[in-house]
């Protein structure tokens, strides 16, 4: 899976969890940007990308993430892609 | 700080709001504020303008400190109807040393504002005699061994009671705190600052190891020496996982409402004992601390359930500028002492412990916070006109809780009622999502019954996830 098809498939999970269409997903974008993306919803988010990817996250990973940008090198790194 | 305040006229008694931010002068100005014998009332910045008026007014606020920012300060400020000033908290350096103002038992110390059921936060004043009582508990009765060498944790907002502790047990000790920055998700910062800073005492609410449980295997601190928890039902099966991280703490449950500052009752969990048999999946919340009196209003069957009730020095006279909501929630002893009616409903085990039962009225917890949920009621009738209208909480899968509102409308009515909510409601407590129903399902008294509006939706939910999934996979 290429960056675009990630990115294509986040904003999907994004939009369904946050309940909020059109989500434009940049690698700046961050909890602060989004007023609905609260602590319940990260929970949500993190679980629903799990599954969509099929991987897991740990602890550490997840606590090292500030913005889209790391969740994508995240889940690039986790399906073998190569990082853009 | 003390000196700052003085000279912008600042006196005993005085109310100061202070705009809650991530920065070592908030807390600066906490101390100054209580220096000078002036009473803090923290404010959220980001809470609507209409909230922090109401609050300003009704407190008789004389000055908003704030550190960045200064343009909503300022409209606060303006806005208030009798006057009221704004400025930076910044520290200044005086030539004349300033000394603490001797405060007496009844001067104000800090004054909070929860949720009310009429639409309108309530004022609940804590006065130095409580604070003390509640100092004196922690600090002299030799049951806590708080050293200039722990690290406390400080996960709570200022409007938050649970603040209280973990800023000033540890300036009291001379130990040091760690407040957690609110950029990201609040749980995941604690995760973070737990581990890195080897925090010796956390004090947390429980939806933070709620959220922290599929993660529990990651996390070690040996370090801990106190594991407290505070502000929400604490569940035997996720603490007894949320131990074997914290391998060398002493872990107890809390239980307390601001009314009787901070917390008032604790329960010594063992890590090797069995969930409690009337529990519920609950973990006891204990007896009554030193110099607390605690009692089922049950008067005739103390065993039985009944509303629990706590008498004490640190329990306040009653609410702010409020005799009505005073004489519902306050009563006096036959010996004359003040008690707090909690709302909430208990009973007593053999061992004279107290279980919790949940609430006789409609008040929940989201994260620690309380919330009315008739406030939320309020604010939504004032939006739909004369709808009838009911806000329940539900439990997620991952043990948190959310807001769900209902209204009784056989119309789409929800244009515009979200950014009417955010402009009078804080961010915790805006609904998850609005659901309009033609008819409410009456229950055998003829009342509108709550639990069956969210079975039938949760039903409703379940049935459509299922349609879709069978969807798909016809595609």
């Amino acid at each position: 899976m290429n960056i675009e098809e990630i990115t294509g498939k986040l904003k999907a999970v994004f939009e369904k969890v946050l309940e909020q269409e059109p989500i434009v997903i940049t690698r700046e974008l961050s909890a602060k940007d989004i007023e609905k993306w609260d602590s319940l919803r990260h929970i949500q988010l993190i679980s629903e990308v799990e599954a969509a990817f099929c991987i897991k996250f740990k602890l550490r990973e997840i606590m090292s993430m500030s913005n889209v940008g790391d969740l994508l090198d995240l889940i690039s790194s986790k399906q073998g892609a190569p990082r853009k | 700080m003390c000196g700052l305040l003085v000279s912008h006229g600042i006196e005993r008694g005085d109310r100061v709001g202070i705009f809650m931010e991530d920065n070592v002068y908030t807390y600066a100005s906490l101390l100054g504020i209580l220096a000078c014998g002036a009473c803090y009332v923290p404010l959220n910045a980001h809470n609507p303008l209409e909230r922090n008026r109401g609050i300003v007014d009704d407190a008789g606020i004389k000055a908003v400190l704030y550190t960045e920012e200064e343009d909503k300060a300022r409209e606060l400020a303006g806005s208030a109807s009798a006057r009221c000033q704004a400025f930076h908290n910044q520290v200044v350096s005086i030539s004349d040393p300033l000394l603490p103002v001797d405060h007496v038992p009844g001067d104000l110390c800090y004054l909070l504002f929860t949720s009310g059921t009429t639409g309108k936060p309530k004022g609940v004043p804590i006065y130095h005699r409580n604070l003390s009582a509640f100092l004196d508990m922690m600090l002299e009765s030799g049951r806590y061994a708080f050293d200039r060498n722990d690290r406390f944790l400080q996960m709570f907002e200022l409007t938050f009671d649970l603040s209280v502790f973990s800023y000033l047990i540890p300036l009291s000790v001379g130990a040091s705190l760690y407040p957690i920055p609110r950029k990201r998700v609040a749980y995941l910062e604690v995760a973070d600052i737990l581990e890195a800073k080897e925090i010796t005492v956390a004090l947390m609410v429980p939806s933070v190891i709620n959220y922290l449980k599929p993660y529990f295997g990651e996390i070690r601190l040996p370090k801990m020496k106190y594991s407290l928890f505070c502000g929400e039902a604490l569940y035997h099966d996720t603490l007894a996982s949320w131990a074997l991280c914290v391998p060398h703490a002493k872990i107890e449950n809390l239980y307390g409402p601001t009314e009787a500052t901070i917390f008032c009752m604790r329960y010594e969990w063992d890590s090797g004992e069995p969930p409690h048999p009337q529990g519920k999946g609950i973990v006891p919340i204990g007896k009554a601390m030193e110099g607390m009196v605690v009692f089922n209003a049950n008067e005739h069957n103390s065993s039985e359930e009944g509303e629990l009730c706590l008498s004490g020095e640190q329990v306040t006279s009653g609410y702010w500028n409020n005799p009505g909501k005073t004489a519902e929630a306050f009563g006096k002893t036959d010996s004359g002492n003040t008690f707090y009616r909690t709302g909430d409903l208990c009973k007593v085990d053999q061992t004279g412990n107290f279980l919790y039962l949940g609430r006789i009225d409609n008040q929940v917890k989201i994260d620690g916070h309380r919330v009315e949920l008739e406030e939320i009621e309020f604010h939504t009738r004032a939006f739909c006109g004369d709808q009838q209208v009911i806000a329940v909480v539900h439990t997620s899968g991952a043990g948190a809780y959310y807001i769900l509102l209902f209204i009784e409308s056989k119309k789409e009515i929800r244009k515009g009622l979200e950014e009417y909510l955010r402009k009078q409601l804080p961010v915790y407590m805006i609904p998850k999502a609005t659901v309009t129903v033609d008819v409410f399902p009456l229950n055998s008294n003829g009342k509108t019954d709550r639990k069956a509006v969210l079975r039938n939706y949760l039903q409703q939910v379940e049935r459509d996830s299922l349609l879709a999934k069978n969807l798909s996979r016809g595609k």
